[in-house]
Parts: C-alpha cells; sequence; structure tokens
C-alpha cells in the first residue's frame, strides 16, 4: 500500500505543478519599466545623464580636438590616425565619440520627453534647462566633429537623415536660450559640478565665437568674468588637482573613480604611481610654443623619465580626473577676441593680458589684428591645452591647414560618419567628402 | 594523406574502396590448412535462419574457415584436434567438443547489447533497429586510457554530422560542439546537454575575463563515470527537447549497477604533454638587418636623408619611429646603453621557453565500485585528476565522486538517485586575446630583450620593453577559479495496470563558483597598491519531470504512448568586490585592501514549463512510426509570444522484413524519414524582451538611472524546421553497419542582437532577424574486418558535409560586418571572412595607382583589389574572401586486437575551412615592436619578381598599410590528426590472479601526434570566438598540447 501513497504523492505534485504559469513570468530586480519613471526619478535620469555625458563617449572624447589639432603624439593605432589626421571611417575611438553623444542625447529627450507629461513646478523647470544644456552641448560637438548631423529632438527608431550645418547651430542656439532662462543659478564652487546658467551661459559664449556674433560673445563672455563668481587662479596647477576646489570652473564632469573614465591613463607613464598607458605624447611644436612660458609649462608638464608629461589628468588608471568644460579663462580669451574682431584691439588685449600676468607672462603690446588672432590663438593653444579645443579653434578661424602639417586638404576638417553608422543607416549617406 | 581522402571522396570511388577492403576480409577467411580429417555442419541463429560469415577455428590453433550463405561449412581438422570454436561478432562464441563427430550443427545466440543495442532516446530506451530518428551512439570504452578532462571532448571525430573544436590547450578549457552545423546566430550554438535526464548548464559564468580562455562547465562530469552518449540529430529525436534543441542534444548517461555481485576497479594514469610545435622566430642579428632594410626603404621613398643626430628620439623601446628631422634613424640594441647597460654580446632570449614548460604533467586515478546486493543496484567513484597547462603557472584539478543508487521496491516500483559532487580548481593565466596574454605577448618579444633589468627589476613592457613581460605577468597574478557543483536527480517509477508506466524526478544542478584575481603592485595591470577581484556567483537549476507512459502488443501492434510535464527555474546571483590598494604583495585579502573601488551583487532567472507527448507504432517490426509534440512557454519572452509547440514525425519501414526481400547477406535494411520543429532562445538575455530602466548609473555618488535595454516585446522563439532521411544497412549479421543520412535544417526568426544605428539612443536590439539553412550528407560505417579468435580488426569511419548559408536578413540584402573580419550576408554561411583582398605584391612602380604611390607605396607592397575602383584601398573595399567552415569533416578509428594485446588508432580530419591568422597580422609584418616569423624573414620581397607572397620588409605607414586586414593572413586550415594512439596488454588471467585480481591491463596513449596541413601557425583548429558568427581566428591560442600517458587498470 506505499507505493499507492508514493503514487498519489506523485499525482499530487503533478496537478501541483500545471498551471505554474505565473512562473513564467520573472522579471528584472535591477531595472524598472520606462513606464514607471515619474516625478520621483527625475534627479536620477538627470544623474542617468550626467553619468552617460561622462563615460559613453568615451575618455579621448574630451581631447579629441587636441589630437586633430597638432598636439598630440602617439603610435597607437587609432589615436595615431587621429592625431595623423588620417582618420579611418572605422575608427573606433571616434565611433565611440558618436553613439556616446547620441545615447546621451536619448537620456535627454527622455527626460523632456517625461517632463512634458510632469507638473511645471521650479524644479522641473530647472531639469528642462539642464535638458536643454545637454542638447546644446551634444549638438555642438556633433557639428563640430561631423558637420551636418540629423537633429533628434525626440527619440525615434527611425532612420534619421542629416540636416544641415545652419540648422544646428540654429538648434543649438535656440536650445541655449532655453537653458539660460530655465537652469538653475550656480551656487558656489561646491556646485561647478552641475549644469548651471553660467554654464549655459559659457557655452553659448564659446558658440557665438563659432558663429561669429562677436557682440553676443563679448557680453556673455564679460558678464560671467564680471559676475564675481568666478576668478583666474593663482596657481594654475590647482584647476587640475582632482580633490581640490577652484574659482575657476564654471561647469566640469566629476568623473569620479568607480563611476568614471580613466583620461588619465592617456597621459601618465607606466611608471608613476597611478600606471598609465602613455598613449599620447606632446609634440615638440607644441612644446615649442611655451618658449617664454616656463611657469605654465613647468605646471603643465612635469619631466618623468626623461619625457615631458601632462600634469592635468595625473589620475593615470585609477582615474577619478575631472573634466573641465567650462572656465572663465577660456571667458578671458573668448572675450579678448571678441573685443577684437569688434575692432576693439586694445580692448582685447587688456582681457589677454590680464590672463597672462595671472599666468606669470609679460604683457603683449599688439595693434595688428592679424598679429592679435595669432596672439589669442597661441594663448588658447597653451592656456586650454588637453582640454579639447586646438582643432576647432583652427577650422574656425581657417587656420587647420597652415598650422597642422598632417592637414593637408579640406575634407579633414570635418571627421568621417562612423561607417557602422552609414553602413546600418543608408539615410546618412553621403559620407563626408573625402573619406 | 589529405588529398588522398579530400579526392577519393569528391571522385565518389569511395565505395568501391570499401569494397575492395570487404573482399579482402573473405579472402583472409579462405585460407586453408593442411587436413587430417573433416567436419561439417550448418550454423543458424535462434531463429533457425543460416548464418553466414561464422568462422569456425579449431581450438588453440589458427585452423579455421568460414560459413557460406546457407550457413555451411566444411573444416579439415587434424587427428588430435578435440574443440571446434565457432565465434561471430554478433553472436556468443560456442565451443564445441567434437569427439568422433563429423557433422556437428550449432545454433548460435545472440551477443547481448550488440544487435540488441539499447539507445537512450529523449525520456526513455528504444531498441537500435526500432529507431526511425538520426541518433548516434557513442562507445565511452578507452576513457580511462586518454587522458579526458571533459565529455564534450570524447564526441569529437567520433559522430558523423558533429564538429567539434578545441578552442584551447589549456587543461579545463572549453570545446565549440556543432551539431549539424550552426543553426543560430547568436551567441553558441552549443547543442543542449541533457545528463542522467538533467538538462544542465553548460554557460561559463566565470566573473575572471582571462582573453578568451573559456572553461568547459561539462567538466563537472568526470568522463570515466559515463556509460553511453547518445546525439540526438534529428528533429524527430530532438523535438522531444523541444524549445532547447535546434542545436542537437546530447544525452549521456552514467553508469548503473551491475547484475550480480560487486566489482573493483581501479585506474591510474600519468603522463606528460609538450606544445606540438615551435614557431621559428629570427634572431637578433638577422632582425637588426630586416628591420633596417626597411627603414632604408622608408627613407628612399621619402627621399629623406640624414640630419642632424641630436633629433634622434630616445625611445627606451629603441629607434620605432622617425627622428624629429622626419629621417628614421637605424635601429641598434637600446639595452646596450644606458640606462640599462645589458651586455651588448647577450644571447638572444627564447621567450616562448621562458614562460612554457618543457613538459606539463598530467594525471589520473580513479576507483569506481559497481554491483548489486539483493534489489539494490549501486555505482560509486571516486576520482582524481591534474593538469599542468603548458604555460607556467596554468593548471587545473578536479575531485570527484558519484553515487547512483537504485532499489527496486517490487517488481512494479523502485526508486533511486543519481548524485555527483565535484570540485575543480583552475589556475588560470591570460591569454589570447587580452592585452597581458601569455602566448600573445611573448611570441611578440624581440629577441634581444630580456625579463630583467641588471638591478633584477622586472623589464616593464610599454615602459622598458615592447611587449608585456610574461615573467612579470605570471609572477605576480594569482587568478583561480574554483568551482564547487552538485548535479543530482532523485527518481521513482511505478507500473500499474498492465502497461503503464509512472516516472518521477527532482533534478539539481548547483553550482558555485568562486572566482580570484590578484594582481600584485608589481603587475603591469596592478597598480598603484595590487588589486584585487573576488567574485562569487550561485547558479541553480532545478527541475521537475512527470511522465506517464503506456505501452502495449496487441497481435503485430506495439504501441508506446507518453505524456508529461516539465518545469525548470534557473537563478543565478552574483556578486563581486574589487579592492585595491594594498600594503604589500603578501597581501590578498580585501581586508588589508584600503579601498574598494567597486562592489556589486546582481540576480537574474530563467524558466521554461514544457507538456510534452509521443505515441510510437510499429507493425510487425517492419512499419514504424513516431509522432512528438511539444510545448513550451518560456519567461523570456512577452506575454503573448511566451508559448511555442514544437511537433514532429518519422516513420522507418525495414525492408530486410518483407518477405520478397531475398538478399540474405543484407541482415538489416531500414530507411528513415523524419520531420520536425525544434526552438532555440538561448542566445537571448533572460530580459531581452523587457524595455527596463537600470540603476547603477551614478553621478557624484547619487543614485541615476536610465533605460539601457530597448526592449523588444515582439521577440519570439527562433525555430528550425527538419528534415532528415537516412538508411540503415547491416550486412553479416553486423560484420558491415551503415548509416548514410540527408538533412535539411532550415532555421527561421533567428534571434539576434541587430546592431542598431545609434541615432537610437543604443547600439544593438534584440530582434527575429532572419532565416538560416544547414543541408548536409552525414555518413557512418563500421566494419569487423578481421574476427579469428585471436585476432580481431574493427575500423569505424565516419564523415560529414554541411552546407550552412542565411536565406534571409531582414531589411537588407546588404553586407552586415560583425567584428573586424567576418560579415553576415545573405546567400554566404555564418563565419565568412570579409576583408580585403590581397592579390600579390607590386612587382614594379608602373602597377602601382597614383593615389597609393602618393601614400609611398612602392614595389614590394601588398596588391589589394580595389573592388570599388577608386585608385584607393579603404575598409569600402571589403569583399568576401573565404569562410570558416569546413567542406567535409569527420574521424576514422581502426582497432586491432591480437589475444591480450590491443591497439587502436585513431584519426580525424576538417577539409576546407580557412583560418585567420590574427597573430600573423603582429608577427609577419616587420614592425620594429614586434618579433619576426622566420619564414616570412626569409622570403620577404627583395626585387621585382622575387615573390608574390610576402611584402618587403618596412616600416611606418606602408607597413599598416600592409598588414591591413585581408587574406594575406587567411589560410587554409584543413588538417589530419593522428587524435589518438593506444595500446593496452591484459596480463594473463594466470598472472593475474596470482595477485588476487581479476584484471590487470597496462596501456599507453598518445594525443595528438601528428597533424598534417599547410597551416603555419600552432595547429590549425583553434578558435579564439565560440560565436560562429565570428569562428575559425587563431589569436595566439594554446594549441591543443600533444601528450603521452602510461597507465594501468586493475580489476578485483
Amino acid at each position: 500500500m506505499k507505493y499507492l501513497k508514493i503514487f498519489t504523492l506523485n499525482i499530487a505534485l503533478f496537478a501541483f505543478l500545471f498551471g505554474c504559469e505565473e512562473q513564467l513570468m520573472i522579471s528584472p530586480q535591477t531595472s524598472i519599466a520606462p513606464s514607471e519613471l515619474g516625478q520621483q526619478e527625475v534627479p536620477q535620469m538627470l544623474n542617468g545623464i550626467l553619468h552617460s555625458f561622462q563615460n559613453a563617449p568615451g575618455q579621448a572624447s574630451f581631447i579629441m580636438f587636441d589630437m586633430a589639432g597638432g598636439n598630440t603624439e602617439t603610435d597607437w593605432d587609432e589615436y595615431q590616425e587621429i592625431s595623423e589626421n588620417r582618420i579611418d571611417v572605422n575608427n573606433d575611438l571616434v565611433r565611440q565619440n558618436w553613439d556616446g553623444l547620441f545615447e546621451g542625447l536619448y537620456r535627454t529627450n527622455l527626460l523632456l520627453e517625461r517632463l512634458a507629461e510632469l507638473d511645471d513646478n521650479a524644479s522641473n523647470s530647472e531639469a528642462k534647462g539642464v535638458a536643454h544644456y545637454f542638447r546644446a552641448y551634444t549638438y555642438y560637438n556633433l557639428v563640430t566633429r561631423w558637420g551636418d548631423v540629423p537633429i533628434i529632438k525626440e527619440n525615434t527608431r527611425e532612420k534619421v537623415a542629416r540636416d544641415s550645418e545652419q540648422d544646428v547651430w540654429a538648434f543649438i542656439e535656440e536650445e541655449l536660450q532655453q537653458a539660460i532662462s530655465l537652469a538653475p543659478p550656480a551656487s558656489g564652487t561646491s556646485s561647478y559640478y552641475y549644469v548651471s546658467r553660467e554654464a549655459a551661459e559659457a557655452l553659448m559664449a564659446r558658440v557665438a565665437l563659432a558663429r561669429e556674433n562677436w557682440s553676443q560673445g563679448e557680453s556673455l563672455a564679460e558678464g560671467l568674468i564680471n559676475s564675481g563668481m568666478y576668478s583666474l587662479e593663482d596657481d594654475y596647477s590647482a584647476i587640475f588637482e582632482k580633490e581640490n576646489t577652484n574659482t575657476e570652473t564654471i561647469f566640469a564632469l566629476r568623473n569620479m573613480m568607480g563611476e568614471g573614465n580613466t583620461i588619465g591613463r592617456l597621459f601618465v607613464d607606466y611608471g608613476w604611481p597611478t600606471v598609465g598607458s602613455d598613449v599620447l605624447e606632446a609634440p615638440q611644436d607644441l612644446l615649442d610654443t611655451y618658449e617664454n612660458d616656463s611657469l605654465r609649462y613647468k605646471e603643465t608638464f612635469i619631466m618623468f623619465d626623461d619625457e615631458p608629461m601632462c600634469t592635468k589628468y595625473l589620475g593615470g588608471a585609477q582615474g577619478g580626473d575631472h573634466i573641465i568644460i567650462s572656465r572663465i579663462a577660456e571667458m578671458y580669451l573668448i572675450s579678448a577676441e571678441a573685443k577684437a574682431r569688434l575692432m576693439d584691439i586694445p580692448g582685447g588685449l587688456d582681457r589677454l593680458n590680464e590672463l597672462r600676468q595671472q599666468r606669470g607672462l609679460d604683457d603683449l603690446d599688439i595693434s595688428d589684428m592679424d598679429q592679435f588672432m595669432e596672439a589669442v590663438l597661441r594663448e588658447r593653444r597653451t592656456e586650454l591645452v588637453y582640454e579639447g579645443f586646438r582643432f576647432y579653434d583652427l577650422v574656425r578661424t581657417n587656420r587647420a591647414i597652415d598650422e597642422v602639417p598632417t592637414i593637408t586638404a579640406e575634407y579633414q576638417k570635418l571627421f568621417p560618419i562612423p561607417q557602422r553608422e552609414l553602413n546600418l543607416n543608408e539615410n546618412l549617406q553621403p559620407q563626408n567628402m573625402g573619406y | 594523406m589529405l588529398n588522398y581522402l579530400s579526392r577519393i571522396v569528391r571522385s565518389g570511388s569511395f565505395l568501391p574502396g570499401i569494397c575492395m577492403l570487404f573482399a579482402l576480409q573473405m579472402l583472409s577467411a579462405e585460407i586453408i590448412h593442411a587436413q587430417d580429417k573433416t567436419v561439417s555442419g550448418t550454423v543458424t541463429n535462434e531463429k533457425g535462419e543460416a548464418l553466414f560469415g561464422v568462422n569456425v577455428v579449431v581450438k588453440n590453433t589458427d585452423q579455421g574457415t568460414m560459413t557460406d550463405e546457407n550457413g555451411n561449412y566444411t573444416l579439415s581438422i587434424p587427428e588430435n584436434a578435440n574443440t571446434l570454436v565457432f565465434s561471430h561478432i554478433a553472436y556468443q562464441d560456442q565451443q564445441v567438443e567434437i569427439g568422433g563427430q563429423t557433422t556437428i550443427n550449432i545454433q548460435m545466440a545472440t551477443r547481448v547489447g550488440e544487435l540488441s543495442e539499447v539507445v537512450v532516446v529523449g525520456y526513455g530506451e528504444k531498441e537500435r533497429e526500432d529507431v526511425t530518428g538520426s541518433i548516434s551512439s557513442i562507445d565511452a570504452a578507452g576513457v580511462q586510457e586518454t587522458p579526458t578532462i571533459s565529455p564534450d571532448q570524447l564526441l569529437r571525430g567520433k559522430v558523423s554530422g558533429v564538429q567539434v573544436v578545441q578552442t584551447s590547450g589549456q587543461p579545463g578549457s572549453g570545446f565549440q560542439v556543432n551539431v549539424r552545423g550552426v543553426a543560430s546566430i547568436n551567441g553558441s550554438n552549443e547543442p543542449l546537454y541533457v545528463i542522467d535526464g538533467v538538462p544542465v548548464n553548460n554557460q561559463d559564468n566565470s566573473e575572471l575575463y582571462m582573453g578568451g580562455t573559456s572553461r568547459s562547465p561539462l567538466a563537472r562530469l568526470n568522463p570515466n563515470d559515463i556509460e553511453s552518449i547518445e546525439v540526438l540529430k534529428d528533429a524527430s529525436s530532438a523535438a522531444i527537447y523541444g524549445s532547447r534543441a535546434t542545436n542537437g542534444v546530447v544525452l549521456i548517461t552514467t553508469k548503473r549497477g551491475g547484475e550480480d555481485g560487486i566489482s573493483l576497479q581501479f585506474n591510474a594514469s600519468t603522463g606528460f604533454s609538450q606544445l606540438p610545435k615551435q614557431i621559428d622566430l629570427v634572431g637578433t642579428s638577422k632582425w637588426m638587418d630586416i628591420i633596417n632594410e626597411g627603414i632604408d626603404y622608408y627613407n628612399s621613398d621619402r627621399n629623406l636623408t640624414k640630419g642632424d643626430e641630436v633629433n634622434r628620439l630616445s625611445d627606451p623601446r629603441g629607434q620605432i619611429g622617425p627622428g624629429l628631422d622626419g629621417y628614421w634613424y637605424e635601429f641598434t640594441d637600446p639595452y646596450a646603453q644606458q640606462p640599462y647597460n645589458l651586455d651588448p654580446n647577450r644571447s638572444d632570449t627564447d621567450w616562448m621557453d621562458l614562460v612554457t614548460r618543457d613538459r606539463a604533467m598530467v594525471s589520473n586515478y580513479q576507483l569506481s565500485a559497481s554491483g548489486s546486493s539483493g534489489n539494490t543496484q549501486f555505482y560509486a567513484s571516486l576520482g582524481t585528476s591534474i593538469e599542468q597547462g603548458i604555460i607556467n603557472t596554468n593548471g587545473f584539478d578536479r575531485i570527484s565522486g558519484r553515487l547512483n543508487l537504485n532499489h527496486g521496491f517490487s517488481d512494479r516500483f523502485n526508486m533511486g538517485f543519481r548524485v555527483g559532487l565535484t570540485r575543480m580548481d583552475h589556475q588560470r593565466v591570460p591569454n589570447a586575446g587580452i592585452g597581458n596574454g601569455i602566448f600573445t605577448r611573448n611570441l611578440e618579444a624581440r629577441p634581444f630583450e630580456v625579463p630583467y633589468q641588471n638591478d633584477g627589476s622586472y623589464m616593464v613592457g610599454g615602459k622598458d620593453i615592447a611587449r608585456h613581460n610574461g615573467i612579470q605577468v605570471l609572477n605576480e597574478l594569482d587568478a583561480e577559479t574554483k568551482d564547487y557543483s552538485v548535479l543530482g536527480t532523485v527518481f521513482s517509477n511505478l507500473e500499474f495496470l498492465g502497461g503503464f508506466r509512472w516516472h518521477s524526478a527532482l533534478s539539481a544542478d548547483l553550482n558555485y563558483l568562486h572566482d580570484y584575481r590578484y594582481r600584485t603592485v608589481l603587475h603591469p595591470y596592478g597598480g598603484p597598491g595590487g588589486i584585487v577581484v573576488d567574485a562569487r556567483t550561485l547558479n541553480q537549476n532545478y527541475l521537475i519531470e512527470n511522465t506517464l507512459t503506456y505501452q502495449r502488443t496487441i497481435g503485430n501492434f506495439d504501441s508506446d504512448i507518453m505524456v508529461g510535464y516539465n518545469f525548470e527555474k534557473n537563478e543565478m546571483e552574483q556578486n563581486d568586490i574589487d579592492g585595491r590598494d594594498f600594503p604589500s604583495s603578501s597581501f590578498g585579502y580585501i581586508a588589508s585592501a584600503a579601498r574598494i573601488n567597486d562592489a556589486n551583487s546582481m540576480w537574474t532567472a530563467n524558466s521554461l514549463e514544457s507538456i510534452i507527448g509521443r505515441i510510437n507504432v510499429g507493425y510487425a517490426n517492419k512499419y514504424l512510426m513516431s509522432f512528438a509534440l511539444r510545448r513550451d512557454g518560456s519567461s523570456k519572452f512577452a506575454e503573448g509570444n511566451k508559448y511555442g509547440s514544437f511537433p514532429s514525425a518519422s516513420i522507418g519501414w525495414r525492408i530486410s522484413e518483407e518477405n520478397f526481400f531475398a538478399f540474405d547477406t543484407v541482415t538489416d535494411l531500414k530507411l528513415r524519414a523524419s520531420y520536425g520543429q525544434t526552438g532555440n532562445q538561448n542566445g537571448i538575455g533572460n530580459f531581452a524582451a523587457i524595455p527596463s530602466a537600470s540603476g547603477g548609473e551614478n553621478y557624484l555618488e547619487n543614485t541615476g538611472i536610465a533605460i539601457t535595454n530597448p526592449g523588444n516585446e515582439e521577440l519570439q522563439w527562433e525555430t528550425a524546421t527538419q528534415y532528415n532521411f537516412g538508411l540503415d544497412l547491416e550486412l553479416l549479421y553486423g560484420r558491415f553497419r551503415l548509416t548514410a543520412d540527408y538533412f535539411i535544417k532550415n532555421t527561421d526568426n533567428l534571434l539576434y542582437n541587430r546592431p542598431l544605428y545609434t541615432t537610437t539612443g543604443f547600439s544593438q536590439i534584440t530582434q527575429n532577424i532572419g532565416s538560416m539553412e544547414n543541408r548536409g550528407f552525414e555518413l557512418g560505417l563500421r566494419t569487423f574486418n578481421l574476427s579469428s579468435n585471436t585476432f580481431r580488426w574493427t575500423t569505424d569511419f565516419n564523415i560529414s558535409f554541411v552546407n550552412n548559408k542565411l536565406t534571409k536578413l531582414i531589411g537588407t540584402e546588404d553586407i552586415m560586418p560583425v567584428g573586424g573580419w567576418h560579415a553576415l550576408k545573405v546567400g554566404e554561411p555564418l563565419g565568412t571572412f570579409h576583408m580585403l583582398d590581397m592579390q600579390g605584391i607590386y612587382q614594379n612602380e608602373s602597377e602601382i595607382p597614383q593615389a597609393l604611390y602618393d601614400q609611398y607605396i612602392r614595389p614590394g607592397d601588398v596588391k589589394f583589389a580595389d573592388i570599388n575602383n577608386n585608385g584607393s584601398i579603404s575598409a569600402a573595399d571589403y569583399t568576401i574572401v573565404g569562410d570558416a567552415n569546413p567542406d567535409f569533416f569527420g574521424g576514422l578509428a581502426n582497432t586491432f586486437a591480437y589475444k591480450n594485446l590491443e591497439l587502436s588508432v585513431f584519426l580525424d580530419f576538417s577539409v576546407g575551412q580557412d583560418i585567420y591568422a590574427g597573430w600573423a597580422q603582429q608577427i609577419d609584418v616587420f614592425w620594429p615592436l614586434m618579433s619576426l616569423r622566420q619564414e616570412v624573414a626569409d622570403n620577404r620581397w627583395t626585387g621585382p619578381n622575387s615573390t608574390n607572397e610576402y611584402p618587403r620588409a618596412i616600416v611606418g605607414s606602408s607597413r599598416d598599410f600592409n598588414r591591413q586586414s585581408s587574406d594575406r593572413f587567411l589560410y587554409d586550415g584543413s588538417y589530419l590528426k593522428v587524435r589518438n594512439i593506444r595500446l593496452g596488454y591484459t596480463l594473463p588471467q594466470k598472472l593475474s590472479g596470482k595477485l588476487m585480481l581479476s584484471r590487470i591491463k597496462l596501456f599507453v596513449s598518445a594525443q595528438n601526434l601528428f597533424t598534417f596541413t599547410n597551416y603555419p601557425g600552432y595547429d590549425p583548429e583553434v578558435s579564439r570566438y565560440t560565436d560562429a558568427k565570428q569562428q575559425g581566428v587563431d589569436y595566439y591560442n594554446v594549441p591543443p598540447l600533444r601528450s603521452v600517458t602510461v597507465g594501468m587498470n586493475l580489476g578485483f
């Protein structure tokens, strides 16, 4: 009879097991459905956006314009291609830059979509301002690298086509206007790791240079210089020390260890305590630019293993270096350039010399426009080296072919659209000319 | 040999060859000896049918004959002969006293387990002659005599239609097994492994990335415990496993207890393995000469003249680029100078020798007991295996125990369990596709570089020397994966109401993994203070299974019906901590880390619910039919798409049982046909269907979230529809057996993590994207060539031809590149190589297009096909240059037994596949940072018409041009391998009896003894990626090792 018991047990087991269909409903415990993203998640979505812009485009993206602008030398394949302005359509660093910007844009658009459905309270409106800043930031990066790019205001799975450079610039300006009116005002040095109204103004000033809106650039830059919120540091190297705060930064990505990238790996030598890969080196031509600039030179480069090593990102493979997006020194340079273009060379010279004095350099005395522009660009090169400016500075002033030996043709003023993207979306054809 | 093989196969002269073999056998039996007296008679089987081909021999002599088609024999025997021995491979031997008889008629009894071989099928067993699908069985005999770590290894070369590639020669590493080609494009194409009825987890969950050196999770089953392996190839056999059967099913059955008494066995073997070959690299002086030749070309191509020496760059690794004045200065030994001051006359460093063992030891011990007592049968075993890897600190050891027990409470009810416990310890080293890989970087190291500086500190890769220092990497790394598993099942069977059988089983496949990796402060990746990664993974897989079977025979009708229900859940939890900055390299636990860099934990799960049914019907043993249906529901799909149904049907006709069939020599002839559908859901993530927002996207230590998975609620089952047509032919009661199958397998709704244009915010999405077809022909043959009472010779041969092609890809007829070397395209197989097409070497300037000439391309550089005819060469000129699939593959085993001596020789081959030699793209290219392969150095282009194969020695951008991914590095990977030779000797009973042992067998075996191939790398049998889309890449993989072991097998 005991078999009968076992038999019954078997039957019971069988019967019990039928109808475990609900057992097939398993949901991940590390994520939630997008439809659940609501008011409570707004700050978290903002963090997700910052995280994306800090990481997704790749650490090389922040210094892409130094590589392409003749500020680096390397024998690491893909870095070398960029450094020598012979970028392959499959270059992974360029691809990652493209992909990463669109990832950030997706997150930004999603936040805007959600915010449109939520109450229009003060904090939501600030969040909108931040989102508009990032849309502008994305497109500033896109347009200066690839020229015509698709403007995506709402997330889509469609195969989008490219919009004209003109339209992209107009879109950037629109977005920055919104950001300036909505983003929260900066509140002291501790807040510069978040987007502020001032950050939007600083980016707008930069855009104004590109658009040759000299008076707009001048007034925005002067506004920030005169705001009393920012000042040039006495100690140049303090601006880049990851543990300290400084008075120059308007907006930076904090890039903490464990959440951020390891941009310092590209500069730091193997033998340095934080261990780097020593990917990028400074070419002689850059070092020569520092001829009478020994103080700033020493604070930008230290000699390690008989080689000059950049000190702006000393975290090496350990990470933790913050990445400055805008700082007040750039405003001095924007103001100087804009004033000169508005035919106020003496005014421009004042701003330029103010910055030079701070860096321990002698005053310049220039009255010729060409010489002045040359001086501003040299100053921009040394002051802002490895902060992602050089290439576009040369392109927008039409000097790329003269200044960079490996740029010999017009087409090299743009990057190639990643081949992968062209293969998957034929609407992005044709490739930028020459590639 | 290879050519011969392919020639006979292609010419179709294959069958005549076999027939000749056959005729030889006949002849050999015709040898007749001097006679004194004649005996004759007829030999029949149990049914009274005449038996052809029975050996009739005078005992203890070699005098004998064979019966004819009518079972008759006549034999002259010596006067003093007193016993005749009748033997046949399919029947039990019989001895008959001759006495005064002159006519001796004999009826022979079938040898159990041979003709009426029982085959394990899904959820049951069947007699071989009743099988209507395509199922191959593997004999596990001889396993103990070859060093075998993982059961998948046993499939290699043994089963038609099954291709096995060893991914690496590191101990305990995985095998890539494809049953009837690759049927999915996502993830692995591994078959479903079912051990004692339990579908087991075959994923390597180790957290340590060691550069493509996978672990074989199947190694948790000790191959010595295996009784039999069956491979279910066609859909009608496999469909009973429904949703996971598309890539075939491998059923593994462990040993069960014997019938009477208890027997003990002890098995021990030990030996060593070695690298099968060395890759010859040039020595220092030749290296310098050739690199300087390249530097000369560089300067003269650009009309550069030497400037001021001050402009020379001082890279500690040597003159690896042009100087500041653009001129590239001559390369001289950088280490004879400051700060290294090494002896300029030092001898060359053999880097590979420094990081590898001359002899890696292997040993295996196993004690097992099996038997029965009363109504209880059991099998118990304890085994240990230790294998050193060929790389210095690499190793693997395993301890495993198993107890299989079954108790019959009555004739109608039995219960039992089968449990295996295993601990594996893997001492791991980085290799292949990882930056500090051992073969990778040490094969690339230049001969004048040394591992240590004069003060004894390491030469550091990238800083002092060009590539990572293998000695440093190995010394300063402790990487280990410990794997604890329990694989067990408890079952009961109840028979009732005459013909009903209820089977219940509860099974668990539990696996706990502990990964630990310590890179000390001195390790190249260990800065700034040492890094420990400690990860633990618990994988639990539970299965509940109930089946009810009803069996009934009415007159000539046999039928059985089975219905069942399964529920399975797989859960994985993982947590890991990354601790950094230790006081010194003697601290290795996170307790002493200054900082936790990262800590994570995650959980994931999936479940599967199935209802199964099968009906087998047979009429008079002639007409056989089988129908099966399985309905699976998976948690991976969204509601509405969760369930899939997988039907199958097959028929068989045993023509030889028909009355009209009048060929006596043909003892069995069966035609089979089957159709069925199977599914796949393996390649996709557990939550691929659900769009989800995840955490962890943090900023300034504040929680951030973002949508990281776009999700696709439209995902559905990938389904394969397979047709199979087969034939089983047996001649002379099993002397000759042939199985041939032709199949067509069409996979639809292929699941793919499809690359997406990133303007969507995502770089990929899982989708059902297309269809693929596999067509193939496979043939297995077993012959008993000679079978006398002292000498036996058997041959097993199998060969398979599989053609794979993609038949549909949604949205595009265009080529979709995969990785850097492969592509997907409609009409082409998976594993298609897509790169530049090298047409030869430019011999003179007139051939070179202007655009290339302007890039300093000169005679001696590689001439690539300009596919888009734009005068320059770029990725837009990529084209299809080959594929990684073999035209055919198979194996040939010959076993000879003479008295107590047994010799078996096993060859396997694979012909027509291409291999991309990723390593050659580094060391074949005259790169001042790399070593240089001898053959390339010797045969480089040196002037017009010197060669069309290898370019000139050139450095700088022209070198980069020449080394672009192209078929310059693509080789024919065809091979024929002497996979295994075994020689065994069983001591005579008299001798073993004296030692109180029932059996003493001594053996010696050799693995991978010879490989016949034109491939210049270590071994053509490699695979960097387990992904079928990217198969056929050799990237510094450790080749399968050559090994020799000796051992003994004792029976008590």
